[in-house]
């Protein structure tokens, strides 16, 4: 019989090429989504620059009136989009194995959607805006059932009032100063927790119909 | 990246190293497997049929093996009956071979019986519900012609398989068989199945015959010569038709009854693991069949946990999802985008396919539609049993007691 032992290396020598392959395709999968989300965030932050100058242009050199309506429809535009773009990196954070952490570009979007809900407030507060903020407090690292619940209760929220509702998830636990503020002047030591209008406190995971409650009590105060 | 991606990727590779590398044999030899050494001369037989309540079988099965085409004054035939409490002894007497009853005391016990009385130079182990092919034991006596051959088993097939059962066991024992050729360019046949297999009779008695004590002595007594210094070979031409279980509890029983006996098997001979004064038996047979054993425990601990994660997960979501006032049917979700995982899964899955369409081919079997469908069956719930019978075995080994047939 020939010797044929030589089979047990040059199995492992094919095996590795091939799981090496596959392991390749697997970085390039990761690695195409990554730079999806980079590439989305650099449109998102243009967007959001163009936003702000808006606002400013119309601030220092414009009559307000003529402002509002425009204004009001690009920051919608920009909250679906935040909003999408949020869920996004969420989903490609479950499923991502080899390729780096999203975890510095989901602060960056992060970062933007505390600009973004900075500028819900302005809007509202100079145009008399009529949506209303629903800022929604979770945790990055430790998730709990309860908040993808909370998560998929004001989902189910966002669809059905449309433009009416600005949803911005806000992760406590990035490291991020701002949020660190926000957390201490509202006192908001639990996740999930939600506040409404910047008025409205809600702690734990809450009833849709509550919700809608409060929604309504904060737009008729 | 956590432990259970760790698992996964060690599960994929483990997998894939033993599917490229029977395929590398496979296509290095597959013009030659279903040829045998010739040997210039040919030794005495002696066919032992131990038999346990095998009234309607036995008759069958001598006339089997009386119309081997090999010389008559060559071949001897004898039946032990085992205690049986049928008439099996007289079933046997009627086709004129020697028939000795004993007390009862086990399969390998009787084997031990019967080679005591044996004369020829080789000792045939026939199952009394096993059919051998006309042309199997010359072509397998061929082996013999290399002193170091102390053993000699054959490719053991279905009889007349009908139901989905049977026809997917009948694809199993094709694979096994191969698969059993495939392992014998590598000296490492890790088994002489009961349905036919032959022994150097001289050798089987020097290292103390069959172990009693296990439940696969047919396992057992292959490691044993192995680690003895003798080789195991594989005639895949040889074929022997066998009963496999109609139902699936006696297939369950007789799966655990194998399981438990390879664990018995390993713990027995595990001195010899990784040792190079073992050769192939220690450096190849015991881990392999180590590794399968705990391949096997890892997939399946790997998809319980997956499967209890996600459904625990379900629950929680359900419960906190009927209390928070929305339908967790509408809101659950799964992601399910591709990554290393499915690409890996994916490219194991494919080999797996390639690896049965070429055992099966090679077999001489036909790739139907039927064929597909049972390839089908057989990759998915079929083999997603072996890992539970598996389990189900260490449960039964702790308290086990002397099995017999």
């Amino acid at each position: 019989m020939v010797n044929q032992f030589d089979a047990f290396w040059k199995a492992f020598a094919i095996t590795s090429v091939i799981f090496m392959m596959g392991i390749f395709v697997g970085v390039w999968l990761d690695a195409g989504r990554v730079e999806q989300v980079r590439d989305e965030y650099t449109n998102m932050e243009i967007r959001s620059i163009d936003a702000r100058l808006q606002t400013l242009y119309y601030q220092t050199l414009s009559n307000t009136s003529n402002f509002c309506g425009p204004a009001i429809e690009e920051n919608l535009r920009f909250a679906d989009k935040v909003y999408e773009e949020g869920l996004r990196i969420e989903q490609y954070e479950k499923v991502n194995k080899l390729a780096s952490s999203l975890i510095k570009d989901k602060t960056k979007y992060v970062l933007l959607k505390l600009q973004f809900w900075l500028n819900c407030i302005e809007l509202k507060r100079t145009c008399k805006a009529t949506y209303t903020n629903v800022v929604y407090f979770y945790s990055h690292y430790n998730t709990t059932m309860q908040e993808n619940v909370q998560s998929a209760v004001l989902m189910s929220l966002k669809n059905e009032y449309g433009p009416d509702l600005i949803l911005i998830p806000l992760p406590v636990d990035l490291n991020i100063t701002t949020i660190d503020i926000i957390k201490k002047q509202y006192g908001i030591r639990t996740t999930p927790t939600i506040l409404i209008d910047e008025r409205i406190k809600l702690e734990g995971l809450q009833k849709k119909e509550i919700l809608e409650e409060k929604i309504k009590e904060a737009k008729n105060p | 990246m956590d432990l259970t991606d760790d698992l996964f990727l060690f599960f994929a590779y483990v997998t894939l190293y033993f599917i490229v590398f029977f395929m590398l044999i496979y296509l290095r030899n597959r013009g030659e497997m279903f040829k045998n050494p010739v040997s210039e001369t040919l030794p005495s037989v002696t066919i032992i049929v131990p038999a346990y309540n095998e009234e309607d079988n036995i008759g069958a099965t001598v006339r089997e093996i009386k119309e081997f085409s090999y010389p008559k004054d060559l071949l001897e035939i004898v039946v032990i009956d085992d205690g049986s409490k049928d008439n099996t002894a007289d079933a046997a007497k009627k086709e004129g071979v020697t028939v000795i009853t004993k007390e009862n005391a086990g399969k390998a016990a009787a084997l031990n019986y019967g080679i005591g009385l044996a004369r020829g130079e080789i000792v045939g182990c026939v199952d009394a519900d096993s059919y051998p092919e006309e042309g199997a034991l010359m072509q397998m006596v061929q082996y013999f012609g290399d002193e170091k051959v102390a053993a000699v088993t054959s490719s053991v097939l279905v009889r007349n398989p009908r139901s989905y059962l049977e026809r997917l066991q009948e694809m199993e024992y094709m694979l096994i068989a191969w698969g059993r050729k495939l392992l014998d360019y590598v000296e490492s046949v890790y088994v002489t199945p009961g349905p036919l297999s032959l022994y150097r009779k001289d050798v089987l008695k020097k290292v103390g015959g069959f172990d009693e004590s296990v439940l696969t002595e047919d396992i057992e007594i292959a490691w044993r010569l192995q680690g003895a210094g003798y080789k195991v070979r594989m005639a895949l031409n040889a074929r022997v038709y066998t009963n496999a279980p109609r139902s699936f509890a006696k297939w369950w029983n007789q799966r655990l009854r194998w399981d438990i006996g390879g664990i018995q098997t390993v713990k027995m001979h595990n001195y010899a693991l990784f040792r190079r004064a073992y050769g192939v038996f220690g450096l190849f047979i015991v881990p392999f069949f180590s590794v399968s054993i705990l391949i096997s425990l890892v997939g399946l601990g790997l998809f319980a946990y997956l499967i209890t994660t996600r459904l625990t997960d379900y629950a929680l979501f359900s419960y906190y999802s009927l209390r928070a006032g929305i339908n967790p049917l509408e809101h659950y979700s799964l992601t399910m985008l591709p990554n290393v995982f499915t690409v890996l899964g994916l490219l194991g899955l494919a080999f797996s396919v390639i690896y049965l369409a070429a055992g099966l081919r090679a077999m001489g079997k036909e790739i139907k539609i039927k064929t597909v469908f049972d390839m089908a069956g057989y990759l998915l719930p079929y083999l997603f049993l072996f890992p539970i019978i598996l389990v189900h075995s260490f449960w039964r080994l702790a308290a086990y007691r002397k099995q017999r047939w």
